[in-house]
């Protein structure tokens, strides 16, 4: 049995977002770097940032109301995950 | 930095095109992106059909939201990169030289480079229903002596590049002739 608090699982995703961006800005570095921003370039950036953006703030507003403290119990008696 | 210092632009050259595949080969690609992004929302709808209450513990929604939420942004990432492969390859024709740029990752370039006086020979060739409407086609340029030929694939207008490019060579070759000739 196992027990954690909820807020590890952010964790995870903060190390992901962090990878994300690392390789977010070595795309863009790269298309600076070759001289090659233009407009199409440019279109597809804006694209992607607009669609990034979107996925962003729908996770932070789903997840407004989770109380992050919460306990995350694995291979409880209760179960094979539950939550205290 | 412009596209001029990354080729090392000499003063007396002039980019004359700039050739990318054709942006038809990168549709399947995009599609498949495109999929890709929109099969959470049908998994959802599978879900929601089959098991009505899937979604209504609150933390179980909340883990499901990071993973989708992360899944979705590899998604983007990957279809980023993907045009970036594609908008990164190209071939750079000058009046002096020829360069291909081939983008093989994202950390992994291979720049070529060719005087075009040394062009001997180039073909076009354009196979199948697809490319002939949308007239795009393998471009191959011969070279005299012991260097590899250039072939680059999915060009626009490929027949008209080619034109062009043995023009091109033929005006370096004389303007070279020329050069040695009052050297001599």
């Amino acid at each position: 049995m196992a027990n954690f608090p909820f807020y590890y699982i952010l964790f995870a995703y903060l190390i992901f977002l962090a990878i994300f961006f690392i390789f977010s800005f070595a795309n863009i570095s790269h298309l600076y770097a070759t001289g090659t921003f233009t407009l199409p370039a440019f279109a597809v950036t804006s694209i992607v940032s607009i669609w990034c953006v979107l996925i962003l703030g729908a996770t932070l507003v789903s997840l407004a109301n989770v109380n992050w403290n919460t306990t995350v119990v694995l291979l409880g008696p209760a179960g094979f995950v539950t939550f205290q | 930095m412009k596209l001029g210092e990354v080729i090392k632009q000499k003063s007396y050259e002039k980019i004359v095109f700039i050739i990318r595949e054709h942006w038809l080969t990168y549709v399947p690609t995009a599609i498949m992106m495109l999929i890709l992004a929109m099969l959470p929302v049908a998994l959802y709808y599978v879900t929601i059909t089959t098991n009505p209450t899937f979604f209504d513990d609150l933390y179980q929604r909340t883990f499901l939201i990071l993973v989708l939420s992360m899944y979705e942004l590899s998604i983007a990432l990957f279809f980023y990169s993907s045009f970036l492969m594609y908008y990164l390859n190209m071939l750079i024709v000058t009046n002096d030289r020829l360069i291909e740029i081939k983008q093989n990752n994202l950390f992994s370039r291979l720049v070529s480079e060719m005087d075009l006086y040394k062009i001997q020979d180039s073909s076009s060739e354009i196979n199948g229903i697809i490319p002939t409407i949308f007239d795009y086609g393998k471009l191959t340029i011969e070279t005299a002596g012991e260097l590899s030929n250039f072939t680059f694939t999915a060009v626009p207008r490929v027949n008209e590049v080619r034109r062009r490019l043995i023009q091109l060579a033929e005006d370096d070759r004389k303007y070279h002739n020329s050069t040695e000739a009052h050297q001599i």
